[in-house]
């Protein structure tokens, strides 16, 4: 057990061993059963932890991306376009938003996302189609070359 | 450290201190040093030197010193508006690190320094409202008749991409 | 400040879809109706958040297998005893249970999660075309079938097949035509 370094005290362990150890058992603290307070077992998961806790920092980022992709094709797919096509738009237009960014101009000002010149095809039947196209030519710098 | 051992929460701040107007976070702080310690050295330097000072630019913070021969390394207490206590152990300190403690300390919000889940935050994410499942769907379905000889829903099938005008179609290109 | 609440209730608002199966294959309604019920199509979509909106489709009695697979498609079952091996042929599944194969066509192809059970509770089937009330009245949209039906000879009027172009007549000759 943790407490049990008191009853070893006569024997004089060394003086920073009750502190090393609480480094570790400070990760350890939430972890199940045994694991969480005995020092042989709780050194053994806590290495473990933090191999886990580094590659899931890579990790994150790859499911990231994965998850900006799945919310871009639906939100593009609402627009009758496909995710290739959109990110197609986007390259020809120079825009140089990320994916980050545009999923979540798709959530909270889904006005913008419709009308940034690439989420909107071509032959769209939306009526303001042929006004935001010329804007966008003359005014715009996202057509510059 | 693995991100679930260390305690973490979202960005705030205080009733958004300092936008309008600035209320200092810190009310109260406590120095216990020894006035014969060595370790008590830069605290007691800071205390002859700038403390005065310091009380009379914050006249918000109620300032107490505290000699006592129990404390031979020296301790300041921080205590903030909402409850919070930090205790700063000076040891050893010079009198311009006690400084940047006392800075540092008069600053702070008083919250608890942890990981933070997200890096920014705002009261109004969104201006246009958010997306939802009417947001793009065409007004006609209001008083559709279901069901209906045109069904509507679909995933995307045509392949409109931009056409700039600078570009050369491929069959232009062949020919 | 809108009214966050009210806010919340419109992003996370269900949809409910129609869909007629008849002559459709199971496999296609399957690959159109496991997004709409995963949310997938939404762009709040994520993973752990339960965002799937209700699907209804009618007309499953007629759904239509190509090939000759009502004969050789088998489904496949153990109960985890020795010799409790049993395969069914879709024919007889269908007899058994008409909305039996689209089920198991959308339930295979749904993640492998938890959340498997909760989708597929969003999913109505009916055998043929009705649909109760109160379950009709919820209904928002309708979806484009996957397959284009190609429409029978009896279904054509009589002018559209005087007016269709041939190559050749067969004449007054009863036994040429």
């Amino acid at each position: 057990m943790r407490l049990s370094w008191c009853l070893r005290m006569p024997r004089c362990p060394p003086p920073d061993r009750y502190y090393r150890k609480q480094k570790i058992f400070q990760i350890s603290k939430h972890f199940g059963y045994r694991r969480a307070n005995c020092y042989s077992l709780a050194v053994r998961s806590v290495h473990k932890a933090l191999i886990y806790s580094t590659s899931a920092k890579i990790k994150k980022k790859r499911r990231m991306r994965k998850l900006w992709i799945t919310r871009l094709s639906a939100a593009t797919k609402e627009h009758h376009l496909k995710y290739h096509h959109f990110v197609q738009n986007l390259n020809k237009s120079n825009i140089l938003l990320n994916r980050k960014i545009l999923s979540e101009l798709a959530i909270y000002e889904p006005k913008s996302f419709t009308s940034s010149p690439s989420s909107v095809p071509d032959d769209s039947p939306s009526p303001f189609q042929g006004q935001e196209r010329e804007c966008s030519k003359d005014s715009s710098p996202l057509f510059d070359e | 450290m693995t991100s679930r051992s260390m305690p973490s929460a979202f960005l705030k701040s205080i009733l958004q201190n300092g936008i309008g107007r600035y209320v200092c976070q810190l009310q109260r702080i406590t120095f216990l040093f020894s006035k014969s310690s060595g370790l008590s050295r830069g605290v007691r330097d800071f205390i002859e030197n700038d403390l005065v000072d310091f009380a009379r630019k914050n006249p918000g913070v109620v300032v107490y010193v505290k000699p006592d021969p129990n404390h031979k390394s020296p301790l300041v207490v921080a205590e903030y508006l909402n409850g919070n206590k930090k205790d700063i152990e000076c040891q050893s300190m010079n009198r311009e690190q006690v400084q940047k403690e006392v800075e540092l300390a008069r600053t702070q919000s008083g919250l608890d320094v942890v990981r933070l889940r997200k890096w920014m935050h705002t009261d109004n994410p969104t201006i246009q409202g958010l997306w939802t499942p009417f947001t793009n769907k065409p007004t006609y379905l209001n008083v559709e008749t279901f069901p209906s000889k045109n069904p509507t829903w679909k995933y995307a099938e045509r392949r409109p991409t931009l056409k700039l005008d600078n570009e050369i179609s491929a069959d232009k290109k062949l020919s | 400040m809108a009214n966050r609440a009210a806010q919340q209730w419109g992003t996370f608002a269900r949809v409910w879809y129609l869909l007629d199966a008849s002559q459709q294959p199971p496999g296609r309604i399957a690959a159109l109706v496991s997004p709409l019920l995963q949310g997938k199509h939404k762009p709040i979509y994520h993973p752990l958040s339960d965002i799937g909106d209700h699907v209804v489709i009618y007309n499953t009695r007629e759904v239509a297998f190509s090939g000759d697979k009502w004969n050789t498609k088998l489904y496949h079952h153990h109960t985890g005893y020795p010799k409790g091996f049993s395969s069914t042929k879709a024919k007889d599944v269908h007899l058994l249970d008409p909305t039996k194969v689209v089920h198991k066509a959308i339930y295979g192809m749904l993640p492998k999660v938890l959340l498997r059970r909760t989708m597929m509770e969003r999913l109505h089937l009916y055998p043929d075309n009705k649909i109760p009330e109160d379950i009709l009245a919820n209904i928002s949209e309708q979806i484009t079938p996957p397959r284009i039906i190609p429409r029978k000879l009896t279904e054509y009027s009589q002018e559209e097949l005087d007016n269709f172009p041939k190559l050749w007549h067969p004449g007054e000759d009863p036994e040429l035509r």
